[in-house]
């Protein structure tokens, strides 16, 4: 007769579909709904009873199998050159600041000339004057330079035409800033023309004839203007010669050094105006350098914020 | 306009600039305030401690990567001879191992820190073992007989004899793991001996929980099939389960 337990024993599949559970059973790893099935099975079959005993048998030994004694430590040892590229590392980031540092410092200096230099300017423009005295003494002071260059120099610069412009350009904003544009085309010598560089005020006279005009009208004030002449075309480069053309000089400079120049001058109405030309025109380009200095200065401190996290990241992974 | 956006974008900078340094400055700086785990039982005391130096490794602390090191060297020298039954090649692939581990910790997305460090050890060690097919120096009998074999931590004061039979039954349950293949190795050594989850262990091999139920399934039958086979040094409770089977 053939009882239970013998009945599963031949049932293979069963017994085959139950040993390929143990190790999870063992686990507490078999589904509740294949539980029942498996430990229904298990109760009845001493075979696969006795392959649970054994494996369970197994992982005890597993188990008692003791730790080991570290050899020795495997702590990771701090790279050498760690070193060097710290040292870049602090350097870049010291570099970093200090240009930071200087970038705050020029930002500041634009924004406060641009501010308090505006109203500075305002307060020392002139009162307005009549045109046309301001027309008299330009011309008068062209050509008697001109007379001046021509006979102490001895290499004459031929005027071929002389056209002297003044235009009165009226501000709202400002009380009356006036803005006076000469204009003159000078033409040298065909003979003269490699030797003609007498002194650098002729040289430049023959090259730049715009520019070498506005200054030699500025030099030629003195000598008819004030009372104690100096040797006018001979010392090329006065203090005004080298100031007031400059047409980003700033105009409380050339103030100051009208006044020097000019000292017992009763009227000095004209002259300031004069000054007052490049201010007009160039009253942002006084900055314009500043700020190409905080441009060129941003531009470095990106290039070095930048390197010293390439050198950062570096180290990183060198470690 | 544009020079006030200059001027913002210059403050940015600085202000970026002055944030990164607290995150730059300790580098490699010994870690002030942060307690070595001494053993305590404490676990989440731990695991806080833990991710405090995860974190702090991923951004380069060696120093804080070494507190890891402490607490984990144990555990992958452990695997790495028991896969390897050789000391010296063990401590190998565990240096390896805590080498590579640094090196790539940005690529650990989080969860059990040492599954994640186990994955790259098993890998150091199958790189280990297919150097050693390649380069067959020494068989594994020769090394299993090693007589440098490390320590045992545990030593409950026992004589002479039968501290030498204990020990030559681990060198018979060890060649017993060194004749399983090597991925059911593996997953014996870290369900078994170590004691991790399925879980744990399907992250620490790369694959998934079935294949390590399947695995672990065979690999135990495997193991209780050589122990019986080399069983006479066993103890005579399981000799006695074996026999009756």
């Amino acid at each position: 007769m053939m009882g239970p337990i013998a009945f599963w024993r031949r049932n293979g599949t069963d017994c085959r579909e139950v040993r390929s559970l143990l190790s999870a059973y063992m686990d507490g790893q078999v589904a509740d709904s294949e539980r029942t099935r498996f430990e229904a099975h298990l109760a009845i079959c001493a075979a696969c009873q006795k392959e649970l005993a054994s494996l369970r048998a197994t992982v005890a030994l597993l188990r008692q199998l003791p730790p080991l004694r570290v050899p020795r430590s495997f702590a990771i040892a701090v790279p050498e050159r760690r070193v060097a590229s710290g040292d870049l590392f602090l350097y870049l980031r010291g570099a970093a600041a200090a240009v930071a540092a200087l970038l705050i410092v020029m930002v500041g200096a634009s924004i406060y000339f641009e501010m308090l230099g505006g109203q500075l300017r305002i307060q020392r423009l002139p009162p307005p004057t009549p045109v046309a005295v301001e027309k008299q003494v330009v011309v008068t002071a062209v050509v008697e330079k001109l007379v001046d260059m021509e006979k102490v120099v001895e290499k004459p610069v031929v005027v071929e035409k002389k056209v002297v412009e003044t235009v009165v350009v009226e501000k709202p904003v400002e009380r009356k800033v006036t803005v006076v544009v000469e204009k003159q085309v000078a033409v040298e010598k065909s003979a003269e023309v490699g030797g003609a560089v007498a002194t650098p005020e002729g040289g430049a006279a023959a090259l730049v004839p715009e520019k070498a005009l506005a200054r030699e009208t500025v030099a030629a004030v003195r000598p008819t203007e004030a009372p104690a002449p100096q040797e006018p075309g001979v010392t090329p480069s006065p203090p005004l010669a080298a100031s007031a053309p400059k047409p980003y000089a700033s105009p409380a400079v050339a103030d100051l050094k009208l006044a020097e120049g000019l000292a017992p001058e009763p009227s000095p109405a004209p002259i300031p105006t004069l000054a007052a030309v490049p201010a007009a025109e160039g009253r942002l380009a006084v900055q314009e350098p500043l700020w190409y200095a905080v441009l060129a200065l941003t531009v470095i401190l990106i290039a070095l914020v930048a390197a010293t996290i390439l050198v950062w990241r570096r180290e990183r992974v060198a470690r | 306009m544009a020079k006030k956006l200059l001027g913002g974008a210059i403050v940015a900078v600085l202000l970026l600039y002055r944030r990164r340094r607290p995150t730059v400055w300790p580098l490699g700086g010994p870690i002030t305030g942060l307690s070595a785990s001494g053993g305590g039982p404490d676990v989440e005391r731990k695991a806080v401690d833990e991710e405090k130096f995860v974190t702090l490794s991923r951004r380069g602390d060696v120093a804080a990567f070494n507190r890891l090191v402490v607490i984990y060297q144990q555990v992958v020298y452990n695997v790495a001879y028991r896969m390897l039954s050789d000391a010296d090649a063990a401590a190998d692939a565990t240096q390896e191992a805590f080498l590579t581990a640094f090196q790539s910790i940005g690529q650990f997305r989080g969860g059990s820190f040492r599954a994640w460090l186990l994955r790259i050890a098993t890998n150091t060690c199958y790189d280990q073992l297919r150097h050693r097919k390649r380069h067959p120096a020494t068989s594994l009998e020769e090394m299993t007989r090693d007589p440098d074999r490390p320590m045992d931590i545990a030593n409950h004061g026992e004589g002479p004899e039968e501290h030498a039979l204990r020990r030559e039954m681990h060198a018979q349950i060890q060649q017993g793991l060194s004749s399983l293949p090597d991925e059911q190795r593996i997953v014996v050594i870290l369900s078994d001996v170590h004691g991790l989850s399925y879980e744990e262990i399907a992250r620490a091999t790369g694959s998934s929980v079935g294949t390590v139920k399947s695995r672990l399934s065979r690999g135990r039958a495997h193991m209780r099939d050589y122990l019986l086979r080399q069983g006479e040094l066993l103890p005579a409770r399981f000799r006695h389960l074996m026999e009756r089977r």
